[in-house]
């Protein structure tokens, strides 16, 4: 059993602590970033959505995937533009990146129904929709960008919703196990000879339904991080919990290569936050220190959150100019858990970076 | 959260889009030109009247369920070209080169003429579409990757209609998915507009699953004996002997006149001493050149043009007046077209009057079948 299908099966939809609240919106805005584990049969990977763009007529949706491959890992990065109208109306998605294509599919979605298939659904319990996809073996055998596929086809069918009411999907959202609201719908959809089951939990939000799972025959990709700008600056954010009686902040938006300890570009705002809320107080020294999930061999896990604290740490040194001597970095693998790891979102909370301040 | 990588690897590839990389390769498909034994089925302004006709000549013949003929009816076509059909539609096996208009019986493209030989053409693909379409996607990317932006062939497109997918290559190919088919509408030999090619999509793949009771085989017949009347010389001096250079251009010295490859080569005394000019005549299918070249090279132009400090800016001027329909004069060649022929004029030198003359009189010869 592969890392991600052991995630996915093991997957429990009320492992959530307590007092996880559900936030008002998540917001179809420039920087929310959605980090989805996705298991085929050919191996798992790790995709991460990014709005590079969001203005009156055009959302752009940066992806970067990321496997596994014969000589290690692998990530390989497309853009896509939808238009707003296609965010609204259209029935239409289409999932696959070709290369070759144009940065834009009008009359398509790409990560979302349409504010109108999500009413639709939510109204009379089932819509007709259109899937931009391969065949059930090319997507078995895609391995994301490891594969011999023969071009996308467009199935249709109609969607069926399961639950009446709304079904509960967890996420780490900035930083936080929270649960969120879905409609959960499911069909049948054909082109010709082929055919493809597919499901989708959809965020029932008509500002934003995007799909938090999806399935599509054997394969299946969960959200497991939501972060997105908020109107609290994030240094602003450090400095109160750093400040605070924990003297410690958990780095919600730093992002790594996938099994490595390579930074991503969408860390730097993190970082920034990070370097700003050092140069504020001058006289704070912090500790920084990377942890993991329990999946994979002890050893190899306290490595890589050694490695990753250590990356973290040298980004501020070298880009953001933050002075050697007030950082530490540490690794402590999977031996602090902050939630269970028996559930898909519980390991994501699990797999982090926090800070902390050497406190008086 | 399923999304998709899909880099292609193989597939076959037949689209036009191709040529654009080979052009030369589409120049040697004339057909068997003793190949065509279907009926003449004569004038065909209605799909009534075409489908009467084919039901006359072909009731022994089983429709070809991939007969890219029986997706449009001729009065959809004649109202985009703006003129009545000068015969029925045709199967050929491409819409690209000097040649395509030669008719042949299993082609999968169906050609409508109108008017001055201005067409259009349809082919289709009602299985596997997304392959092909990815397989020529890949190849163009590689081409316009190797060309580190010089060359843009293909493109999205803002157009929607009742496909699931659309896009534009070259200047006037529209391939429109829907499901698991394709097809594509080449209206570069006509004046039609993309909006007028959708239009004209749209009602193709409607037919995908109920195709029109004609065939395209029953204006073969016809196709073949128009194209075996144009005036279309293999030899690309033809249409100047060098009496006619020395009359068109003067000079003291006697001109020279000889060819080369493709190419005519005339060399000629004119106001700034020994001049030479080589000129391309595409005597058939020219105005698909003519669309075709001019927007390569404005995609290659604006990529020299954004590639420098503006140092280099390369320019065409379009409306330019002479014995020709369309014109463009750009700085590596003067193009000009009438009716269904295209010529390429690349000089140093001559003056627009000398163009003209040398031009038109390449024209006139071919509208009078090689008289004149």
């Amino acid at each position: 059993m592969t890392r991600i299908g052991l995630l996915l099966l093991s997957l429990t939809l009320s492992s959530l602590p307590a007092d996880a609240q559900t936030p008002a919106r998540i917001p179809l805005v420039e920087g929310l970033v959605q980090v989805a584990a996705v298991q085929r049969p050919s191996g798992d990977e790790e995709q991460v959505v990014t709005i590079t763009r969001a203005d009156g007529a055009v959302v752009e949706f940066t992806v970067l995937f990321r496997s596994m491959g014969a000589k290690g890992p692998a990530t390989i990065t497309r853009t896509r533009e939808v238009r707003r109208e296609d965010l609204a109306k259209s029935n239409r998605r289409n999932l696959v990146f070709q290369e070759g294509d144009p940065p834009k599919f009008p009359g398509s979605t790409l990560e979302h129904l349409s504010a109108a298939t999500l009413a639709e659904l939510k109204a009379t319990g089932s819509s007709a929709v259109i899937l931009g996809t391969l065949t059930q073996a090319d997507a078995d055998a895609a391995s994301g960008f490891m594969a011999m596929p023969s071009g996308r086809k467009y199935f249709r069918g109609t969607l069926v919703r399961v639950e009446p009411g709304a079904v509960p999907i967890s996420v780490l959202v900035n930083g936080k196990p929270t649960r969120l609201g879905t409609v959960h719908a499911k069909g049948k959809l054909t082109v010709g000879s082929d055919s493809v089951d597919t499901e989708v939990w959809v965020l029932d939000d008509p500002l934003n339904p995007m799909i938090l799972r999806g399935r599509q025959g054997r394969n299946i990709g969960q959200t497991i991080r939501l972060d997105f700008p908020v109107a609290k600056p994030k240094a602003a954010q450090l400095q109160a919990a750093l400040a605070g009686g924990a003297c410690r902040a958990n780095l919600s938006g730093i992002y790594f290569d996938f099994g490595k300890a390579t930074l991503l570009p969408q860390s730097v705002s993190t970082l920034q936050a990070v370097a700003n809320t050092m140069t504020t107080n001058p006289g704070w020294s912090i500790r920084i220190e990377g942890h993991t999930d329990n999946v994979g061999a002890a050893a190899l896990n306290l490595d890589l959150s050694q490695r990753r604290a250590a990356a973290v740490r040298d980004a501020l040194i070298t880009q953001f100019k933050v002075p050697a001597a007030r950082l530490a970095a540490s690794g402590f693998g999977a031996t602090k858990p902050v939630a269970t790891n028996a559930s898909l979102d519980g390991r994501a909370a699990n797999r982090r970076v926090e800070i902390a301040r050497t406190c008086p | 959260m399923n999304l998709t990588e899909a880099p292609m690897k193989h597939h076959r590839i037949f689209l036009a889009t191709l040529v654009l990389l080979s052009f030369a390769l589409s120049a040697c498909n004339k057909p068997d030109t003793t190949a065509a034994s279907t009926p003449d089925g004569g004038l065909a302004d209605s799909a009534d009247t075409a489908a009467a006709d084919l039901s006359g000549t072909q009731a022994s013949i089983a429709p070809d369920p991939h007969d890219p003929c029986r997706l449009l009816t001729a009065p959809e076509v004649e109202a985009v070209l703006g003129s009545t059909l000068i015969g029925p539609p045709y199967r050929s096996s491409n819409p690209l080169g000097d040649n395509a208009p030669w008719p042949q019986d299993e082609g999968s493209v169906c050609w409508y003429v109108g008017k001055d030989n201005h067409n259009l053409t349809v082919q289709a693909e009602w299985e596997n579409a997304g392959a092909i379409s990815a397989g020529v996607s890949s190849t163009l990317a590689k081409a316009e990757g190797a060309s580190k932006g010089m060359l843009k062939l293909q493109d999205g497109t803002e157009l929607t209609g009742d496909w699931d997918e659309a896009k534009m290559s070259g200047c006037c190919s529209l391939q429109a998915i829907q499901g698991d088919a394709l097809v594509e509408i080449e209206f570069g030999g006509s004046m039609a507009t993309p909006e007028q090619a959708g239009e004209l999509a749209n009602k193709a793949l409607a037919r995908l699953t109920k195709p029109l009771e004609v065939s395209g085989i029953a204006g073969n017949a016809a196709a073949q004996k128009r194209e075996e009347a144009r005036f279309a010389p293999t030899d690309p001096c033809a249409y100047w002997t060098v009496a006619d250079v020395q009359k068109l251009l003067g000079g003291a010295e006697a001109p020279v006149v000889e060819t080369s490859g493709q190419d005519c080569f005339i060399t000629f005394s004119g106001a700034r001493g020994r001049t030479q000019m080589s000129v391309t005549v595409t005597p058939r299918n020219g105005y698909r050149t003519f669309r075709r070249e001019n927007a390569t090279f404005a995609g290659f132009a604006a990529g020299i043009n954004a590639s420098n400090d503006g140092s280099v800016q390369l320019k065409s001027a379009e409306g330019v007046q002479g014995p020709w329909e369309a014109a463009e004069q750009g700085p590596i060649q003067f193009n000009a077209v009438r009716h269904d022929a295209a010529i390429a004029l690349r000089q140093g030198g001559m003056s627009i009057e000398q163009i003209r003359a040398i031009i038109g009189h390449a024209f006139d010869r071919i509208e009078a079948g090689g008289g004149k």
